[in-house]
């Protein structure tokens, strides 16, 4: 390996620890909660915490297997961080909080994980693609700066607060405390309801740019499919898959329910506001619902959704003693 | 392929982070401020990997660090946001506790020459910054204009460069939801049309008047200071902002672009690889 390649391993492994790793691990161990027992441990965020964990350093894996970081170092921080892993592994199940299957093969089998599998770590991944032409310098320096394009992407959303708070409550909340929600009531002051908004479409806004930037690497020349960036495709998919939430419960749900409710705040007749209505369905749509046979009965209810949410909207303005009665002058 | 950089993070700010030519070879510094709605890597992410890739029609890239800002740019006012920006620059200028800087350039030293890159709120910010340097400055050389001239010229954010993607100098036109209906972040934009900084974003707020007056006086009365005059570019189906900007910039047009393509280069559209070099 030259000094130069040992620099780059280096420096990538620095950033990484800084953004993924460090906040990662800091966030399970200054959980107030964490000296309390299972079941009852799970406080407000812990279960995406514990998701992100997992997820940083399966991001750690696949960047070791391209030679982005360098594997002895790799090996070492995950040795760092084996406890708080075993811990956020061992939660995810104990809580059934979601599925942990073919998502993480480095950890050990059985209900309740000890160790962290270091060969397979560093091996080949079970049930998943494989690159075939890293040998090509061209090819691996392609791989390796998508996978930084990705790395800096997730890294502005992982473990930001008000970005896990939606993606747990959107996905663990009880019917009743999330129309609670919704409606304001159980906001604190470092999370309000228009932080639930904007943390929501930065979601959304997230998954289409991973979407977007494969699209314009998988083939930046019409003529040449580059097959490695298909697989890397295909591993951060699998990688960000628990970040999705849509297959957990009422999440779907409830994805269009505030796609529904953004627009209804935003409401003004006319033509402009009826595209922007299209287009935010068919962003939540794109990423919610892949049947798209199922997209015109989706729709549907979302327009009466979004006509209902515009006549609350309305009534509640009217009623609202604070902003007095808007419509009463009409 | 040209050299590879590396990331390095920048906590102090947010989700700031810079990617440094890794043998040190840069002597100047990019830095990229997003705009309303936006993130640094949603925003900037295509000229990562452009730069490099097409380092041998653009080797003027080389040369160059990258530094992509991050702020809050829905709900904290232009005018702090601004500040923040120059606490931002400070630091990335500064030296470390050892003394020595904390990204070094070619010579060792920090580095010598600074291009700012906005893209639409951005682009206010900038301005903003500019304007307050150039105020700090007056105020502690007493309004002598010999005096404020020598000392904005040694300043790096005054001698800096302007590039400009889809400024919002001269306001938005947020009323136009379309404008938000054929951009990629349509559901952030939404929510971004009822924010606080939309308001500042209005034409002729008392946010955007003054910096548009002060630019321009600044400009005329400093000809000597590079920072004033803008380079500006503006995609012709923008419909987001006012395709207008300050007596003293220079405007050209990008076809078939819009306010959020703009400043996304791609292999048909280099552009902005040539726009801010």
């Amino acid at each position: 390996m030259t000094p130069d390649e040992l620099n780059f391993q280096t420096e990538n492994l620095a950033f990484f620890k800084s953004t993924f790793l460090d906040p990662g691990i800091a966030r399970l161990e200054f959980d107030p909660m964490s000296s309390i027992p299972l079941p009852l441990r799970p406080t407000q965020t812990f279960i995406m915490n514990a998701v992100g964990l997992i997820e940083s350093t399966l991001w750690l894996q696949l960047g070791t297997e391209i030679g982005f970081f360098d594997p002895e170092s790799a090996l070492l921080e995950l040795i760092l961080i084996e406890e708080g892993l075993i811990f956020a592994w061992r939660t995810l199940g104990e809580t059934e909080s979601l599925s942990r299957q073919s998502w993480c093969d480095f950890m050990s089998e059985g209900p309740t994980p000890s160790i962290v599998v270091r060969d397979k770590f560093l091996g080949p991944q079970k049930q998943a693609r494989s690159f075939d032409n890293l040998n090509d310098p061209q090819t691996l320096e392609h791989v390796r700066q998508c996978f930084l394009g990705c790395l800096l992407l997730t890294s502005e959303v992982i473990f930001e607060p008000s970005m896990m708070m939606f993606l747990q409550k959107i996905g663990w909340d009880t019917d009743e405390k999330w129309k609670d929600l919704t409606l304001g009531y159980l906001m604190s002051s470092d999370f309000s309801l228009e932080g639930l908004y904007i943390a929501f479409a930065n979601h959304l806004q997230y998954l289409e740019e991973i979407a977007r930037f494969f699209t314009n690497h998988i083939s930046p020349n019409p003529r040449v499919l580059n097959t490695d960036i298909m697989t890397l495709y295909h591993r951060v998919s699998k990688i960000i898959s628990r970040r999705v939430i849509v297959d957990w419960g009422q999440a779907k749900e409830r994805f269009f329910k505030l796609g529904s409710e953004t627009l209804a705040i935003v409401y003004q007749p006319g033509p402009e506001w009826q595209q922007l209505r299209r287009s935010i369905f068919n962003q939540i749509a794109g990423i919610a619902e892949h049947d798209t046979r199922l997209h015109p009965r989706l729709w549907s209810e979302f327009m009466d959704n979004t006509r209902e949410d515009i006549g609350r909207i309305k009534r509640e303005r009217r009623f609202d003693p604070i902003e007095g009665s808007p419509f009463a002058t009409e | 392929m040209g050299q590879y950089r590396i990331p390095k993070a920048i906590p102090e700010f947010r989700k700031s982070y810079a990617l440094v030519c890794a043998d040190q070879s840069a002597d100047t510094m990019v830095v990229f401020v997003h705009g309303f709605g936006g993130t640094p890597t949603s925003t900037w992410l295509d000229f990562h990997g452009l730069v490099k890739i097409c380092s041998v029609n653009y080797p003027w890239w080389e040369k160059c660090d990258l530094f992509f800002y991050s702020y809050e740019s829905l709900r904290t006012p232009i005018g702090v946001n601004a500040q923040t920006l120059g606490k931002f620059v400070d630091h990335i200028l500064s030296k470390d506790a050892t003394g020595s800087p904390r990204f070094p350039a070619s010579s060792g030293e920090s580095h010598a020459r600074l291009i700012f890159v906005g893209h639409s709120e951005g682009a206010v910010m900038i301005r903003r910054l500019l304007i307050d340097r150039l105020n700090t400055i007056e105020k502690a050389n007493a309004h002598k204009d010999d005096l404020v001239l020598k000392a904005a010229k040694a300043d790096i954010v005054l001698s800096s460069q302007l590039r400009l993607f889809a400024p919002a100098c001269m306001g938005t036109n947020l009323s136009s939801l379309l404008g938000f209906a054929t951009s990629l972040s349509t559901l952030v934009s939404a929510i971004a049309s009822s924010s606080l900084v939309r308001n500042e974003l209005l034409p002729n707020s008392p946010i955007l008047r003054p910096i548009e007056s002060e630019t321009e006086n600044a400009s005329a009365k400093f000809q000597g200071i590079p920072g004033f005059a803008a380079k500006v570019l503006f995609g012709d189906h923008d419909q987001v902002v006012y395709t207008a900007s300050y007596k003293c910039d220079e405007i050209a047009y990008a076809n078939g672009q819009d306010h959020f393509s703009i400043c996304k280069p791609d292999f048909s559209y280099l552009r902005p690889l040539e726009f801010v070099s």
